[in-house]
């Protein structure tokens, strides 16, 4: 039935240009930062230089004097509230009483030139008394100090699921130990953090580089005191998000805009590079203790889990970000007994918060490393250990959520191992690595994930999504959805969607970025959500859509609504494809008929029930699941790292666009091999040593490795044509597979992320010199 | 911000002696403005004045003469790596140049910018030394020459007075020399090097028939406050002669031990270190090789 379906798609599946692409390459694309407006004034946010202490004074009046200067905003200059939590009320707009980490903004300046908001920004005063800084969850967890009067734990989430843990050790044949630690990771974004802010119509519009715009006219309303009907926001051209901009650009976009709401006047916030890299959120840093038991059979009986996560100096999107670990620490594989505490806490560091994966490539590194130990403890094969123990349909996962559909793992592990050619790989690199003369180690590492769609039950609240469709009587059409394009195609896979269901041609489609008056609140660009979502949401408002323009050439065909086919830019006769009317007729038509070709389009996540105090239910309607196999090759002398080839199978349902699904691997693939062996972002005594491109550095194309994409389809139910989401997916294997593969080559298997050659050289040193030492004896 | 600042566009060496002479503030060169442009916007104060010496065609060209190669310190990074002498001679040069930034950074910086920006890791340095290069320094009413190897007093810091500029780069023929350069950065390109080693090998003829090393020189990169030459073990090859097996170990041991580098956001003090002796010992198999 499925097969005979799919040939009947005209787009969806195809390899459909980006629609976006020659506007960006000829550079008509129009970013925040391309758009004036006249009188406009530059904001620059001026932040705290110590990581912990009460602020005793601040004074403006040398900053006030500078000509040019529009205005110093401090807290006390906030008309609404003074608060930019998003989920938890714990983070000020504007610094008060207290900061809690280097970088937190106290005062923020409007001029009529950025060269003078950046001078005037140096001249406002403030008088601290510093206070010993919380800087690492060991000191954070003993509560010797609080960084919030209320103690540090942001969160605590627990999953309790089997018998006692103690007792399924001692079950288990072998049980395995082992902690982990893993630094920050910056998103870098190539556009930094920036919006504009304009009073209008007696209230505020703001434009900018968004991955939520609803956060944002949520987080400005509240700051202004104004009902968010008066609080518009329109979405420019994204470079970049990857998380970063979901809930931080509600920080800027809240002070743009009371700036501009008080001062009457547009007012530009855009952060430079070592300002963005200062103050915005990161991925969390984490220690993870896992404990694994395994039954002789090769069956993973018991897993015990301890996660400490810096969330840093406020909670902002730490309680979702964590409730994620919370369900994937255990990977997607069954395992009867399991006890996982997952906790957030609070330090005087940046506040860390989404980050493509939300909290899972850390645990998942954590666990497959569990695994690879295991496997090369036992001699057991990668691929089957995964196998025996993966999830699958109708078997349940440590949440004990029973897998009832759309569950395409074993098939990714499978088609992983055959298109790396694996077998044929390790026979190779363990010969290369016998041969005392070569130069380098070799090897090849493995890591398996699912992922959970949408926003789970933890966000449930808030995972729906709008659109709008209008055809018009030339046949032309617009589209607006809810969730923004910031790089990664949605434009064009949500084309394809609507262009498929519409039945007209692709280029007929034109998009209009997110606008919070026409489209109803759609939740946060993230969550790998978006094709579902407005996927789904477009799809509503053109069945309904589709429906009018079938029963328009039913009647211009003289047939039967039930014989019209639709395609392409023409809607015909089942049974005769040389009958038909063209799509631009049909809406002349419906135009002069008074037929209205205008619809919106309403998508809700589906339902799911899930318990948070023992952590079991279904946290999530479905997963997507990958397995990725890397090739690395180590300098013995040098310890660098050379990442030769990725293989990554995923499964994402029905593929709406094969090629650029492939191309959201290849650059999760990059981002993940900079956070296993290169990013690595310096922090002494609170303060970020690492504020430039130059010293917080990012793979190069000559870094990255040659990938290799495949596709499971395994189609879920509840997606548009079957489809799940890919987004995080892409990225989430990656830092477990190649620290196995750098760990397999080494002979050790490493504990901290990322794992630099400074280490590979000292590991590879101490085993050469204990080698030596036997030879002596 | 820059408030209150000038750029200057001498249109002749002639004309930017003069203006370094009657200049009244803190000033910087523009050549390529790859470093100068970076540093200015990181720290505003960094100068006070721009003197843009992108234009002036005498600095940028590079002559040959019976002993020696004349670069001008305008001489842009890819202009250097197209020029056949150099491409045929001076491979530890080429391969140093050709690791430095990206092709956009290449198109646009200067040898006299790589130099006059004094940092241990620039990329150019080293062979240069090792090639034994001197600057010239020229102001309205001097003219001399330094030894690259003096040139540099600190990270940033060097010998040049403040009404001085440098015009050329003076590099000895050396037909007989092998040479190479290696570094290890962060990343494989747009990198700043942690540690970068040049090797510069001469050889005879022994009366035996075997080769022997009759000239050595080692620069090091980035892992002392300028780039240093590794004198020690330059001795000790020289005395050995011979690259057995023990004499290039003892060499890789002795380098590692003239190196004195710092641990900071890019590397650590003891990984650089042993790094430059395990660089010199690939650019020692490399350049015994390749005979
Ligand atoms: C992205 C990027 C990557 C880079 N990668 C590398 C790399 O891999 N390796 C490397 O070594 N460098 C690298 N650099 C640094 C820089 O490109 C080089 O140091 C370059 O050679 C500087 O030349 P310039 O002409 O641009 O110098 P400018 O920026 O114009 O000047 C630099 C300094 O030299 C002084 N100066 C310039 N000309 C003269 C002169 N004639 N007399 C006296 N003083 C003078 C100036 O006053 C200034 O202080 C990189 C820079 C960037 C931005």
């Amino acid at each position: 039935m499925l097969t005979k379906k799919q040939n009947l798609y005209s787009v969806v599946g195809k390899k459909v240009n980006r629609v976006d692409a020659y506007e960006k390459i000829v550079g008509g694309a129009r970013y925040v930062d391309d758009l004036a407006f006249e009188d406009m004034l530059f904001a620059k946010m001026v932040c705290s230089t110590i990581p912990s202490g009460r602020i005793k004074k601040i004074d403006k009046s040398r900053a006030l004097k500078l000509k040019g200067v529009a205005g110093v905003f401090t807290a006390e200059d906030i008309t609404g509230l003074n608060k930019i939590g998003c989920v938890v009320d714990d983070q000020p707009l504007l610094a008060k009483e207290t900061v809690r980490f280097a970088g937190e903004p106290f005062a923020v300046v409007a001029a009529e030139t950025r060269e003078i908001a950046e001078e005037a920004a140096g001249l406002i005063d403030i008088e601290y008394e510093p206070l010993e800084p919380v800087l690492t969850v060991d000191e954070s967890v003993s509560e010797k100090i609080k960084v919030h009067p209320k103690g540090n734990v942001v969160c605590h989430y627990k999953v309790r699921k089997g018998d006692n843990i103690d007792e399924a050790f001692n079950k288990s044949f072998k049980v395995y130990e082992k902690t982990f630690t893993i630094n920050y990771q910056e998103h870098l974004y190539l556009e930094t953090q920036g919006c504009v802010a304009l009073p209008e119509n007696e209230g505020i519009t703001v434009y900018g580089s968004f991955q939520c715009p609803f956060y944002v006219q949520g987080a400005v309303a509240t700051a202004l005191g104004l009902p968010l009907a008066k609080v518009r926001i329109l979405q420019c051209v994204v470079g970049g998000g990857f998380g970063g901009k979901e809930d931080v650009p509600s920080e800027y976009a809240a002070k743009a805009a009371l700036l501009a709401y008080v001062l009457k006047k547009p007012v530009k916030l855009i952060l430079d590079r070592a300002q963005d890299l200062m103050v915005s959120s990161k991925r969390h840093p984490m220690k993870m203790e896992y404990k694994v038991g395994v039954t002789k059979k090769g069956k993973m009986n018991a897993l015990k889990v301890r996660v400490l996560a810096d969330s840093g100096a406020y909670t902002t999107l730490s309680t979702v970000v964590l409730f994620r670990s919370s369900v994937h620490f255990g990977g997607p594989y069954v395992i009867p007994h399991v006890s996982g505490d997952i906790i957030g806490l609070y330090t005087n560091r940046v506040p860390c918060g989404a980050y493509r994966g939300f909290g899972t490539p850390q645990v998942i590194y954590a666990m497959e490393s569990m695994i690879n130990i295991i496997c090369n403890d036992m001699g057991w094969d990668p691929f089957e250990f995964r196998k025996n123990n993966a999830l699958k349909k109708g078997a349940s996962s440590i949440t004990s959520h029973k897998i009832k559909e759309s569950c395409g793992l074993i098939e990714t592990i499978d088609k992983a191992r055959k298109e790396s050619e694996y077998d044929k790989r390790k026979k190779e690199f363990d010969k290369w690595n016998a041969d005392k003369s070569k130069r380098t180690l070799k090897g090849l590492g493995v890591s398996s994930i699912f992922y959970g769609m949408n926003l789970g039950a933890k966000g449930w609240f808030y995972d729906k999504a709008g659109s709008h469709i209008q055809i018009c009587r030339d046949g032309s059409v617009t589209l607006c959805v809810g969730n923004v394009e910031m790089g990664q195609g949605a434009k064009t896979v949500l084309a394809q969607i609507a262009s498929e269901a519409l039945g007209c041609e692709i280029s007929a489609i034109n998009f209009t970025n997110v606008d919070t008056n026409i489209v109803p609140d759609s939740g946060p660009t993230v969550a790998s959500r978006t094709t579902v979502m407005s996927g789904n949401a477009l799809l509503d408002a053109a069945n309904k859509l589709r429906k009018k323009l079938v029963a328009a050439a039913a009647e211009s065909l003289k047939i039967k609504p039930g014989q019209v086919m639709a395609k392409l830019g023409k809607y015909y006769n089942i049974k005769d494809s040389h009958q038909f009317v063209s799509f631009k007729d049909l809406a002349g038509k419906c135009y002069l008929d008074n037929v209205g070709l205008s619809e919106m389009g309403y998508y809700v996540s589906p339902k799911v029930e899930y318990d948070l105090q023992s952590g079991q239910g279904e946290p999530y309607y479905v997963y997507s699941y990958a397995t990725a196999v890397t090739e690395v090759e180590v300098d013995k002398k040098t310890g660098e790292v050379r990442v030769n080839k990725m293989t990554c199978a995923h499964d994402i349902g029905r593929v709406i666009n094969p090629m650029l699904a492939s191309a959201q691997v290849e650059g999760g693939v990059a981002q993940g091999v900079g956070y296993a062996i290169m990013e690595n972002m310096v922090s002494e005594k609170g303060h970020i040593k690492t504020l430039g491109l130059s010293t917080y550095v990012i793979p190069t194309t000559k870094d990255c490795p040659e990938v290799k994409s495949v596709f499971v389809e395994d189609k879920s139910k509840d997606g548009p044509y079957g489809a799940k989401g890919l987004g995080e997916p892409s990225l989430m294997p990656v830092v477990a597979s190649v620290v196995n593969a750098v760990s397999n080559a080494a002979g050790h298997q490493f504990e901290h992320v990322p794992v630099l050659p400074e280490r590979i050289w000292e590991v590879l040193n101490e085993k050469n010199s204990s080698e030596d030492e036997s030879e002596v004896k | 911000m820059l408030r209150n600042f000038k750029v200057l566009m001498p249109a002749s060496l002639n004309e930017a002696l003069y203006v370094i002479n009657n200049i009244d503030r803190p000033f910087r060169f523009l050549a390529g403005g790859t470093d100068v442009l970076v540093r200015l916007k990181d720290n505003p104060s960094y100068a006070q004045a721009l003197i843009d010496i992108s234009k002036i065609g005498e600095l940028a060209k590079i002559e040959e003469h019976k002993s020696t190669f004349v670069i001008g310190s305008g001489v842009r990074h890819e202009a250097l790596l197209a020029y056949a002498p150099f491409i045929e001679n001076y491979n530890g040069l080429i391969e140093a140049v050709s690791a430095i930034g990206s092709p956009q950074i290449r198109a646009l910086a200067t040898v006299g910018g790589n130099i006059g920006n004094a940092s241990p890791a620039g990329d150019s340095i080293g062979p240069l030394m090792a090639f034994d290069a001197e600057v010239e320094l020229r102001s309205q009413d001097t003219n001399r020459i330094v030894k690259l190897e003096d040139f540099f007093t600190g990270p940033g810091k060097t010998v040049l007075k403040h009404n001085e500029i440098i015009t050329k780069i003076i590099l000895p023929k050396s037909d007989s020399l092998k040479s190479g350069w290696k570094r290890l950065g962060q990343r494989r390109a747009v990198a700043i090097s942690k540690v970068s080693v040049t090797l510069a090998l001469g050889f005879a003829k022994h009366s035996n028939g075997s080769d022997r090393v009759n000239d050595v020189r080692i620069a090091l990169g980035a892992v002392a406050p300028t780039v240093i030459r590794a004198r020690k073990a330059e001795k000790f090859l020289l005395e050995n002669q011979t690259l057995t097996k023990a004499v290039v170990k003892e060499a890789c041991r002795l380098v590692a031990k003239e190196a004195r580098p710092i641990t900071d956001i890019r590397s650590n003090t003891e990984y650089r270190s042993e790094m430059c002796g395990v660089l010199l010992g690939d650019l020692i198999e490399k350049l015994a090789c390749a005979r």
